[in-house]
């Protein structure tokens, strides 16, 4: 009965917990020159990317093969607040290899993600982004 | 005479305080804002313009039409171009820039968002100075 009692616990534990769910922010410049998407985490209070997948021209870097081919690329810092998010991605060296700043902005049902994104050595963009799809 | 000379001298290697306008619009034009820098690093607003859809408001009149608007606040540094626009007695705020700057090479971009409460919010990108 006791061990009923703590399966019964258990469920009812995980069944309260907040659905982690990911989704899919992409931002990209307006002449498709250069893109920085993400694979955020929801539901944590917290900016917690899963995935990234960066494009400059013809190269593309991946951090995950099973999102498409790209040199490897690790997730650096990450920070999202009310009003900004900030992304690195990182080499296999741990050298830079993108930087995405966005701010956001929300009036009535519109709501945008904007800023920029620098690949060292490549070059700087305007992005804007999906903010969720 | 000597002190004529350095006196002329002294003014001549004043740095100009020129003024540049820099502005933010959206793809469609659907928002824009004006901002007229000056200073010596560009970081002090003199004038201001701000349009989304058919409503204007400029800081004077010599500027554009439409209804009276002043900077509250600024900060540009660290990367950023954050301004608060307001009404001319600072009690509404009209609009709300937030733009990154990013360079990188011979690239120097400028992109981020533009609110106007009451009105929408747009994805822009900026030009100058």
């Amino acid at each position: 009965m006791i061990r009923l009692s703590a399966i019964a616990v258990l469920g009812a534990l995980l069944l309260a917990s907040p659905a982690l769910s990911t989704e899919w922010i992409s931002c990209a410049e307006a002449g498709g020159a250069a893109s920085f998407d993400y694979l955020a985490g929801d539901g944590t209070g917290v900016l917690s990317i899963a995935a990234v997948t960066i494009t400059a021209g013809e190269r593309v870097w991946a951090s995950d093969p099973a999102n498409g081919p790209g040199d490897p690329v690790l997730i650096g810092q990450q920070f999202e607040d009310a009003t900004t998010i900030s992304v690195d991605a990182m080499g296999a060296d741990f050298e830079k290899v993108a930087e995405l700043r966005l701010f956001k902005a929300s009036e009535g049902d519109m709501l945008v993600y904007a800023g920029t994104l620098r690949i060292p050595g490549m070059g700087a963009w305007a992005v804007a982004c999906d903010p969720g799809s | 005479m000597r002190s004529l000379i350095l006196a002329a001298s002294l003014l001549l290697a004043t740095p100009a305080l020129a003024t540049e306008w820099v502005y933010c619009g959206d793809a469609a034009d659907e928002a824009s804002v004006g901002l007229l820098l000056g200073g010596v690093e560009f970081v002090n607003i003199s004038a201001v313009t701000l349009r989304a859809g058919t409503a204007e408001w400029a800081s004077a009149e010599v500027y554009g039409p439409g209804a009276p608007i002043a900077v509250a606040q600024t900060y540009m540094g660290d990367d950023q171009l954050v301004v608060d626009l307001t009404d001319d007695n600072y009690n509404d705020v009209l609009a709300q820039l937030r733009v990154y700057t990013s360079e990188e090479g011979e690239d120097y971009v400028q992109g981020g968002v533009l609110r106007v409460p009451g009105h929408g919010a747009w994805v822009v990108t900026c030009e100058g100075p």
